[in-house]
């Protein structure tokens, strides 16, 4: 196995002239982009809509304790945003008619349109603990959760009152405690959540996903090209197969590295603007270098399976079983922000194509033990090597193959060769 | 500069090259002739290092074939192979890296042969706008780019209009003059006669016929002629000695037993037809071609 000059050469065309292609700027703008919308967009949707215009709530109270206080309590708030509040309370007297007559009525104006929602609160509601919401629509969740705690408070307050109680009082005694979590490292104690504890976690997840899917689908798209294109016996008599895997190896992980470093940089900008200043960053190098192993490993991957495909539906196939693969892993890993530090966990970290995405689950977490870091990254290094020794051999007959796809047996035979 | 002995390649039950020996020696044109699938490419491609042989040895320069001898090698491959989506100028610079050369001396040294081809307007466009003629021209000035030693030309005439086969011979030729080693493969039989020094008809796989075009054609001499007249010539088929007349309505082409002397056919026919021409024929490369690949086909099934 002897690279050459021309190594460089092959990953040279192959950065360079992707990197100019517009599929590749698009995807480099895009990609953050489409995050950015599903990240921001439905809230932004959420606040468009639902403060628009003003809530009628019509309140019929057969008790009498309740809807003073309710028009008070939501004349403070929440407020729309022009100032006014966004529940507008209507009493509705019985005046002498039926409960049923008065829920007819009513059913009459939130039919008509008059208005959107009503609260029938029965005579007996302080025994029975029932309240009714009355709607055409009742999927308006946050405006039902709402109310429900509205009344739900005003009639204990009621209830505390009429025992002889003092309201402040009760509250003070009731009050739920909060937990705080914080995370024990050798530098010292940090206040930490979940959003710190996992967020790198999942951004290294995503980001080493979509860098091998991106680069392991140009790979194989490239080699199918000139396969089809039969490019590739030019090359193959240009220089030898391991100059043209591995200059292809480099010139796409570059493309890819390019990538990641511009998203990241989108990332770091994000972080720095939202203040999430306590994220667990202790073990960021080891994360960077599990990237990039794995990285490796299932490029070589994608190139011993990609050089057997010579069409482009072929080369679809084999991408969708190799992303597949890539699911497993993540599965897996999510497994990991339950417990971290399970026996089982060890042993999966110990699989070389689980191995990155393990680690970026626990390695934020808590610092596994330096054998348990030094076992996995040899274990890593030396498939790496071995893989990309069997990939080299598929790769030296495969790519020169078209038509029939070659059997099993065969590809055995190549690796004795 | 190429010696190529014993070659020998299977794919899966068929042997698609048997036993092939040849050498080329620099200011050489050398000719692999044959039909179609007759394992001209299959040949080359082992030349050139792409698939290896089960058996026999391709030796350059008396050195094995080796990583370092592909730059002193150019290849123009039967299926023509460019990378359709890049400039035109970039896939040359490319293409001559892999050979050696730095991208920058490439896109140099293939100006002219650019402007020599009448490309030099696409330099800077993508390569799928040249029409297929003009990406033959490309792959050629590929294949001389990083001027190698030895040239192996798979087919280079196929798809060329007249005008630009002419520019291709003169090219070629160039080279022959220049001391290079040239093989080129080819299935017309004219290209072959008129460019090869030396030929070989492959068949099946085997080498059929190796020599000079001139020697091939002495040892495949007939003994017949080609005759003019006005007059009914349908008595030629009885004359002692004939034995085949292709008989039209001004001329005949008569072949004659091997001993026949031609003196004696005149004077049988100098009587009943006015003769216009008598022309003792060349048997051409072509039927040459078609004779031993059709008797080779015969023995085969035999």
């Amino acid at each position: 196995m002897t690279l050459t000059g021309k190594t460089l050469h092959v990953a040279r065309w192959e950065f360079v002239e992707r990197v100019k292609t517009k599929s590749f700027l698009i995807g480099l703008f895009l990609t953050p982009a489409i995050m950015a919308v599903f990240a921001v967009g439905p809230a932004l949707l959420q606040d468009s809509l639902a403060d628009a215009d003003a809530v009628v709530v019509a309140v019929h109270d057969g008790t009498g304790v309740v809807v003073d206080s309710l028009v008070t309590e939501f004349a403070r708030g929440p407020m729309l945003e022009n100032g006014t509040p966004k529940y507008r309370i209507e009493r509705i007297e019985a005046a002498g008619r039926s409960l049923a007559r008065v829920k007819a009525d009513i059913d009459t104006a939130l039919l008509r349109g008059a208005i959107s929602a009503a609260v029938v609160i029965p005579r007996e509601a302080l025994d029975s603990n029932i309240v009714e919401y009355r709607s055409t629509n009742v999927s308006d969740i946050e405006s039902i959760t709402r109310i429900e705690r509205k009344v739900s408070d005003i009639v204990s307050a009621y209830r505390i009152a009429h025992a002889g109680l003092d309201p402040a009082k009760v509250d003070v005694l009731t009050r739920a405690t909060s937990m705080r979590t914080v995370r024990v490292t050798e530098t010292g104690e940090e206040e930490s959540g979940f959003l710190e504890s996992f967020g790198l976690s999942y951004v290294f997840l995503i980001m080493l996903m979509i860098m091998i899917l991106s680069s392991g689908q140009m790979l194989v798209r490239s080699l199918v090209e000139e396969k089809s294109n039969r490019i590739v016996e030019i090359l193959v008599s240009s220089c030898s197969p391991m100059d043209l895997m591995f200059g292809k190896i480099i010139g796409i992980s570059m493309l890819g590295i390019v990538q990641v470093l511009f998203w990241s940089l989108i990332g770091i900008l994000l972080v720095v603007a939202a203040e999430l200043s306590n994220l667990p960053l202790d073990n960021i190098w080891l994360m960077l270098l599990y990237f990039m192993l794995g990285f490796l490993l299932y490029a070589a991957v994608f190139v011993a399976f990609g050089s057997l495909a010579s069409t482009e539906q072929e080369a679809q196939q084999i991408t969708g079983y190799l992303t597949m693969l890539l699911m497993l892993p993540i599965v897996i890993a999510f497994m990991a922000t339950q417990s971290p530090n399970n026996p089982v966990l060890v042993v999966l970290t110990m699989i070389p194509l689980l191995t990155p995405q393990m680690m970026f689950m626990r390695l934020p977490i808590t610092t596994p033990p330096a054998w348990e870091i030094a076992l996995s990254l040899l274990i890593l290094v030396l498939s790496i090597i071995a893989v990309t020794w069997v990939a080299g051999k598929i790769f030296r007959t495969g790519i020169l193959l078209t038509g029939k796809r070659p059997s099993l047996d065969e590809i055995v035979r190549w690796l004795r060769s | 500069m190429l010696q190529v002995e014993r070659l020998r390649k299977d794919f899966t039950g068929v042997r698609a090259v048997d036993d092939v020996s040849f050498a080329v020696r620099p200011g050489q044109i050398f000719g692999l002739i044959g039909p179609n699938g007759a394992g001209k490419s299959t040949t080359i491609r082992m030349i050139m290092d792409i698939i290896q042989p089960d058996a026999g040895t391709v030796h350059i320069d008396g050195q094995p074939m080796h990583e370092r001898l592909k730059n002193m090698i150019g290849y123009l491959p039967e299926e023509r192979g460019l990378y359709r989506k890049n400039k035109l100028g970039n896939v040359i610079a490319y293409f001559g890296a892999l050979k050696g050369l730095r991208p920058a001396d490439a896109r140099e040294r293939a100006r002219p042969l650019l402007e020599q081809f009448s490309l030099m307007e696409y330099e800077r466009r993508n390569v799928e706008e040249l029409s297929k003629g003009n990406q033959q021209k490309v792959q050629f000035v590929i294949a001389v780019l990083h001027q190698p030693r030895l040239l192996v030309l798979d087919e280079l005439f196929s798809g060329l209009d007249p005008v630009n086969q002419v520019l291709m011979k003169d090219a070629l030729l160039r080279l022959k003059d220049d001391n290079r080693a040239i093989i080129f493969s080819t299935h017309q039989m004219e290209q072959a006669e008129k460019l090869c020094d030396e030929l070989l008809m492959i068949d099946h796989g085997r080498g059929v016929l190796h020599g000079s075009p001139a020697a091939i054609k002495q040892q495949f001499g007939r003994n017949a002629l080609h005759v003019e007249f006005s007059g009914d010539g349908a008595f030629l088929r009885a004359l002692p000695g004939v034995r085949a007349v292709d008989l039209a309505r001004n001329y005949a082409e008569i072949e004659l037993e091997p001993d026949a002397r031609t003196n004696d056919l005149i004077e049988a026919m100098l009587p009943r037809l006015e003769l216009h021409k008598v022309a003792r024929i060349e048997p051409s490369l072509q039927s040459i071609f078609i004779d031993v690949a059709t008797t080779d086909a015969r023995e085969l099934r035999s």
